[in-house]
């Protein structure tokens, strides 16, 4: 069975594994903490913070590559398991409370945000980059609106062309109607993000109508206009897509400075106001 | 047709080897040669005439003393005869050190490496004009280089070449004095080219080991065959060094038509070079020295498919849009079915193998240097198994040149004393173990890798040392690889994070560093060329005059040539107003912290440098 497993699965395993004992040790000092009369919250809070810092040490890496720092697979691999360790953490440190006043609600929601944002990134992450086999060829971000551009203007060609060639309006009136608007600029992003062919389905239903009113030249045209609008469609899912896979990133990434931030204040505030010994 | 296009079709020799074809009293000196003495004009065909092949595919070369004519490591595609002078070669691996491109970048240290931060420039593709000011350059151990501006003119040379001069303070300039002036009003248009000078021969000879080559000898007849790179480094010793030198294409007619010459070249190749290559090979290691002379005697040297196989190869790359149907193009070296005549050893390029599965031929594997085709089947035939046929196909991809070693001399000489290891059903496999770093692809049929195989083999990926491969079912377009890439190379992305795709896989637009490296064939100056430490393919910015050769030949497009800029932004331009262009690509980093930068900064393990022949990493890493 072992042998079976792919090394990312391994990984996986040995990753897991490693985490679940971590998490069982800390539990056991944090008690051991506790036993002593000690406030437990210091040590959870202190290990927490120190987690935080290593974790945004990530994106501080990825600044610096032209440093030995390791590979960014494996600072991937430590953020991952060392992100699950610290929400497992925040819940001992809060003790699976909601927090009282402004300051600690801050720094809840923030941490929430953060948390959320990241297991959402990892899920996008490995789920995204398999879907974007469609259409055969990765496309780059970058290039998407020059191709797409490109398109809209060979459409557009073509259906100024079926009024020359075939002497009928029906190309050209649908483009205007239709078409233009499909060809402007990336359309219905949501539902390929759901993953529904609605869109895309009513628009060739709409070609197939069209056909009964066309000559064989006509009807040439239109299936060439047809490939076209399939290849926008195909433009339009990977633009979704992609600017998913970047825009997570416009959220965990300034929610983790803000975090960092109020956790400073936090502690802070935490030793302006103990009493004791922590 | 009409007529017009017909007078425009590309000729042959429309364009000869030199500026203009070669004169006859040229070619009467040429074949003067001992070399073709043996050579009769009359045993050409009449569309092929011998003095048309030296005229066309000859030019007579003038080099003064220091002159570097041919650099170890280069790609061969040219013969050179002594007509005039004497030269020199390179006979020890510290010789060439000492005069090679101080290699070059040395490794940064922490805090250099972290200063690209700031040092690195805004401006892309900056360059300090610094760099132009001084054409000249030291080699790794202090013997001065100085990259020159040649005139190649023929049928009468002039002696164009740039002077040097003597600059204030003791330092070799270069200066614009031409000789020989007047006689070039009356020449045909000179054709420029570059010659890198050594400046201090004598000392050179006097602390390491040459070996002396004067006329009417010729050299570099082995490489040029075999489009292997250059054994050693030669340069000119005499004042004036008159030379012809004939296109690898001459070499080959010539060798095709008269068996004189054929015999000759044959011969200085079994002299120079056959022997030492059959004992690198396992099978021949327990063979004595007499024995290894026998079989070299009757070992028969054959070479298929183009030279230019990277033209042809982009040429149907382009009609197509696709290479599916590449395999039909193959030269046929030896067919399923047939009688197997001799054990084939591949000498340099790649090879496919293939067996027919209904209509169609099914690639099982590929060979390159120092594998051998057919042992099997003489193995299995020898034990009473089989009857000489062969049971698999070979066809060339590309160039391949190959040694064909007669059945009988295997079975006679080999056989008997061959390591065990070498005889067991997986005979292939186990020698190419043996062999450097050479395993051929294996593809099992009930598995994935068929298809995988035959993409790699069709677009020529298999050339790869260090391909970079992209999983796209794990690569998020995040472009860390890229600006990880910019970071380490001043601002500018030596690759593209785009290309040909397979599955899951992609092949990027970056320097696969080859094993067959055909853009080092045809630099003017070396730029291009192999690390003498790490073996990798780099361009040496200095001396690279941004003729694009290089970026014309990589068949994969991995070169790029961008226009230089200077601290302003301006382009960087010569005299003519022309903007300086270099030739760019991935150099894997060179002189960088940790390796190539592109694979470390890839947080999802989705970008790797592959050899593509170990095809063990690969599956394992295509597979996770």
């Amino acid at each position: 069975m072992a042998q079976q497993l792919t090394v990312t699965s391994r990984r996986r395993v040995r990753n897991s594994t490693i985490t679940i004992i971590v998490v069982l040790v800390f539990g056991w000092v944090s008690t051991l903490y506790a036993d002593a009369l000690r406030q437990h919250e210091f040590l959870d809070g202190w290990v927490l913070a120190a987690g935080m810092i290593v974790l945004a040490c990530f994106n501080i890496r990825k600044k610096f590559p032209m440093l030995d720092l390791g590979k960014a697979s494996t600072w991937t691999q430590i953020h991952i398991y060392l992100g699950f360790f610290t929400v497992i953490l925040f819940l001992f440190h809060t003790d699976f409370d909601m927090p009282i006043g402004p300051l600690n609600w801050a720094l809840w929601v923030m941490f929430v945000v953060v948390s959320l944002s990241g297991i959402i990134g990892l899920y996008l992450s490995t789920s995204i980059p398999p879907k974007l086999e469609r259409g055969s060829e990765r496309i780059l971000l970058e290039r998407i609106p020059g191709f797409r551009a490109q398109l809209a203007r060979e459409v557009e060609d073509l259906a100024m062309r079926s009024v020359v060639d075939d002497a009928s309006m029906t190309i050209s009136n649908f483009f205007t109607d239709t078409l233009h608007h499909f060809m402007g600029r990336e359309r219905n992003l949501l539902d390929h993000l759901c993953g529904s062919p609605r869109k895309l389905s009513r628009i060739r239903q709409d070609f197939a109508n069209l056909q009964r009113y066309l000559d064989s030249r006509g009807v040439e045209i239109l299936r060439e206009i047809e490939d076209r609008v399939v290849a926008k469609d195909n433009l339009d899912f990977h633009f979704a897509h992609l600017m998913v896979l970047r825009l997570w990133l416009f959220i965990h990434i300034p929610a983790t400075y803000s975090l960092i931030f109020l956790a400073c204040v936090h502690v802070a505030t935490a030793y302006a106001f103990s009493t004791g010994a922590p | 047709m009409s007529e017009d296009q017909g007078a425009g079709r590309p000729q042959r020799w429309d364009k000869p080897f030199g500026p203009t074809s070669m004169a006859d009293a040229d070619i009467d000196r040429v074949l003067a040669l001992p070399s073709f003495s043996s050579v009769e004009a009359d045993e050409f065909p009449k569309d092929l005439p011998l003095r048309e092949i030296i005229a066309n595919d000859g030019r007579i070369q003038r080099f003064s003393r220091g002159d570097i004519i041919v650099r170890r490591g280069d790609y061969g595609s040219s013969v050179f005869l002594i007509l005039d002078g004497a030269v020199r070669g390179l006979a020890s691996e510290e010789a060439e050190r000492a005069i090679a491109p101080a290699d070059t970048v040395a490794k940064k240290g922490w805090f250099g490496a972290l200063a690209q931060l700031w040092r690195n420039s805004r401006i892309p593709e900056f360059r300090s004009s610094v760099k132009y000011q001084s054409d000249a350059r030291d080699g790794a151990k202090g013997f001065r280089l100085s990259v020159n501006r040649a005139i190649v003119v023929s049928p009468s040379y002039v002696g164009l070449n740039r002077r040097l001069g003597r600059a204030k303070s003791g330092e070799p300039a270069i200066s614009e004095s031409f000789a020989g002036a007047d006689q070039r009003a009356n020449s045909p248009e000179p054709d420029e080219t570059f010659v890198t000078r050594l400046e201090d021969i004598d000392a050179l000879i006097d602390q390491y080991n040459t070996f002396p080559i004067a006329a009417p000898e010729m050299f570099g007849e082995l490489a040029a065959l075999a489009r292997s790179p250059r054994g050693a480094t030669v340069f000119a010793e005499s004042d004036i060094v008159e030379v012809v030198e004939l296109r690898w294409q001459a070499l080959r007619e010539i060798r095709r038509w008269s068996e004189g010459f054929s015999k000759r070249i044959d011969a200085l190749y079994r002299e120079r070079g056959l022997i030492t290559h059959l004992r690198s090979s396992p099978i021949f290691k327990h063979v004595d020295q007499a024995t290894l002379e026998i079989i070299a005697g009757q070992t028969v040297f054959e070479t298929h498919g183009g030279f230019e196989w990277s033209a042809a190869f982009q040429r149907a790359r382009d009609q197509a849009g696709h290479v599916d149907s590449i395999i039909e193009q193959e030269p046929v070296i030896a067919e399923e079915g047939h009688y197997l005549d001799g054990l084939i050893l591949i000498r340099s390029g790649f090879a496919r193998v293939s067996v027919t599965v209904d209509h169609g031929q099914k690639t099982v594997g590929f060979l390159a240097n120092d594998d051998a085709f057919g042992l099997e089947e003489i193995v299995a035939s020898w034990r009473g198994e089989g009857d000489h046929k062969l049971r698999r196909s070979l066809r060339a991809i590309g160039y391949v040149d190959l040694l064909r070693v007669p059945t009988s001399l295997v079975e006679q000489y080999l056989l008997d004393g061959l390591p065990p290891e070498l005889l067991d059903d997986t005979i292939m496999a186990k020698q190419s173990e043996i062999a450097d770093h050479a395993q051929p692809f294996k593809a099992d049929a009930e598995t994935a890798e068929q298809p995988i195989l035959d993409f790699l083999i069709d677009n020529r990926v298999i050339n790869g040392t260090q391909t970079m491969l992209i999983n796209t079912d794990k690569c998020v377009n995040c472009d860390d690889c890229v600006r990880a890439c910019a970071a380490t190379h001043d601002g500018n992305p030596r690759f593209i994070r785009h290309g040909i795709s397979h599955r899951n896989f992609m092949v990027a637009n970056a320097c696969m560093h080859c094993v067959d490296p055909v853009c080092l064939i045809g630099c003017p100056t070396g730029a291009i060329h192999r690390s003498t430490t790490t073996g990798n393919v780099v361009i040496d910015d200095a001396t690279c005059v941004g003729c694009a050769t290089c970026a014309t030949s990589c068949p994969y497009n991995n070169i790029r040539m961008v226009e230089t800029r200077d601290a302003n932004g301006a382009l960087i331009a010569d005299d003519q107003f022309m903007p300086i262009a270099k030739a760019t690509k991935c150099d894997l980093c060179a002189g960088q912290q940790g390796g190539p930068a592109c694979e470390r900064a890839c947080p999802h393990d989705a970008l790797k440098r592959v050899d593509i022949r170990n095809s063990k990493a690969l599956g394992e890493w295509l597979s996770n």
